[in-house]
């Protein structure tokens, strides 16, 4: 099977998706608005707290309204491609997945095009008024390298928390449960993110770095944006956003096709 | 109240079965408690006083966070699915079963993570609480549970009206968020905020009891926010109440 086919086939049932969940307009808007109106709520905490105290661990208001902003601009991406794996389970329990593996396509992509690709919408709204806030009020300069970085590091962003969702998906071959490990694990990981790394315990960093890569969501491309990449220990990190996540990618699909050989259907 | 006991025996009982949930929502209370430990750890590094309380502040929300699980969404999902007018029919009214069982689901939740936040209480050399600090952290948290399940079960139930609206639940979420004291004390809240908190019921699922236990609410202060949280915890009952008498003559089926 080419990739070509593969993409092509994918392309059209996400499409149908889409169509289908526009046909519920006043649902999908308000959606969006209990999306928006969530992160404004964090945006209004994180305003008091700096109002309270001016920084946190040196940063300032719009300095880490830009990390919210790159955070949640790589969760519209994730959410937008890879949010049907978050409820695979049921498909692996109720053995829904057989439909997928009967298809002439790339079993992955049958369970990723079961949603809508727009699904990202609310956090697309949020982290691009974030950024433009952000940017603002930190008077970054905004150059071609540094937008064109920006595009690359939500992509790879992207990636690197899609590939946490398939990851956790992959584990519902011999657990059955998705949502508990996403609820439990992953949503509380991607919250501590929102605030810069360099505030917790040195070990936390490692862990964000290397094993789980999410400091390369925001906290290292953030300082390319500041023109800060010289602070870090090591300036490459700030670059390497767009490789960590093809990389992660590429071990989360290795992941899932491990785990697609313990896939046991019901009543087999 | 013998029924009531029942259910919360059952949700026990039901939480004690799902293993892998327990140890997951332990991992995941411990990362909740790093994102904030972190946080103001980094803000009140100057003031090591200040940072003690709020450590104590800390560990007492995230117990709290364990105490006010209410996964309203499965009733929901009875009301999509039309499954609710099974409800009507069963013996026990659904606010009695549906709390009880959270409330004894709840129990396990706490039993299970209360030696893990003993022991980060140990691990950063906090003092001792005062047996009558403890006392009063119990039954404030016990009433702060009743405010946001019975409020919360009332705006769920909104949807016998409705068949499906989870708006006004995504509200109290976003208000909880502000004014409960789970992530910024009272205290630590600009003046006009701080002081529109303290008359909400929010305050009463979160700030209240652990301001108790780390020590930050005293005296008269002290009995007035109990005063307070009971009085909101009453009229949260007498709503949820009013709401499923009422909802029940109206009640919208799917599929109906």
């Amino acid at each position: 099977m080419d990739l070509g086919h593969n993409l092509s086939c994918y392309c059209r049932m996400a499409l149908a998706q889409a169509r289908a969940r526009m046909q519920y307009r006043a649902n999908f808007v308000a959606h969006i608005l209990s999306i928006v109106l969530t992160y404004g709520g964090q945006f209004v905490s994180l305003y008091w707290l700096t109002q309270r105290f001016n920084t946190v661990g040196g940063w300032r208001l719009e300095e880490i309204m830009l990390l919210y902003a790159l955070a949640i601009l790589a969760w519209g991406f994730a959410v937008s491609f890879f949010w049907s794996l978050v409820g695979f389970e049921d498909q692996v329990r109720m053995g829904t997945y057989d439909r997928a593996l009967l298809r002439p396509i790339n079993p992955l992509l049958t369970v990723l095009g079961s949603q809508s690709p727009i699904q990202g919408m609310g956090q697309f709204v949020f982290s691009i008024a974030a950024f433009i806030f952000a940017v603002r009020m930190a008077g970054v300069r905004l150059t071609a390298v540094k937008l064109g970085y920006l595009l690359l590091t939500a992509v790879g962003g992207g990636l690197i928390l899609g590939s946490a969702l398939i990851a956790t998906a992959t584990l519902a071959f011999w657990t059955t449960r998705t949502y508990t490990f996403y609820w439990s694990l992953v949503y509380p990981a991607r919250q501590l993110i929102n605030y810069p790394i360099s505030i917790y315990h040195r070990a936390l960093q490692v862990v964000l770095t290397v094993l789980v890569p999410f400091a390369f969501i925001n906290f290292f491309p953030a300082h390319v944006l500041l023109d800060r990449v010289a602070e870090l220990p090591i300036p490459a990190l700030a670059w390497a956003t767009p490789a960590v996540g093809v990389v992660t990618i590429t071990a989360a699909y290795e992941f899932w096709k491990l785990g697609t050989r313990s896939y046991t259907s019901t009543g087999s | 109240m013998g029924v009531f006991a029942a259910f919360v025996a059952q949700g026990f009982r039901q939480q004690a079965a799902y293993k892998v949930e327990g140890w997951l929502g332990l991992a995941s209370s411990l990362i909740w408690f790093v994102l904030f430990a972190g946080i103001w750890t980094a803000l009140l590094r100057d003031d090591p006083a200040a940072l003690q309380r709020q450590m104590q502040y800390i560990i007492a929300t995230r117990f709290l966070s364990e105490l006010i699980y209410l996964p309203t969404w499965e009733v929901s999902e009875k009301f999509r699915m039309g499954d609710v007018g099974l409800e009507l029919i069963k013996p026990v009214a659904l606010p009695v079963r549906v709390l009880g069982d959270f409330l004894g689901r709840s129990f396990f939740r706490i039993l299970r993570s209360l030696p893990v936040f003993a022991l980060i209480w140990a691990a950063f050399g906090l003092p001792a609480p005062h047996p009558a600090a403890l006392l009063l952290f119990a039954a404030s948290g016990l009433l702060g549970w009743v405010i946001a399940g019975a409020f919360q079960l009332s705006l769920t139930l909104i949807a016998l009206w409705t068949v499906q609206f989870t708006e006004a639940e995504n509200l109290w979420e976003l208000a909880s968020s502000l004014f409960s004291g789970e992530f910024i004390p009272l205290y630590y809240l600009p003046a006009w905020a701080g002081a529109l908190a303290a008359y909400l019921p929010f305050a009463g699922t979160f700030f209240v009891p652990s301001a108790i236990l780390a020590g930050t609410l005293e005296g008269a202060e002290l009995w007035r926010a109990l005063s307070l949280q009971l009085a909101w915890a009453l009229a949260a009952v007498t709503v949820l109440w009013a709401m499923w008498n009422a909802g029940q003559r109206k009640l919208t089926m799917q599929g109906g």
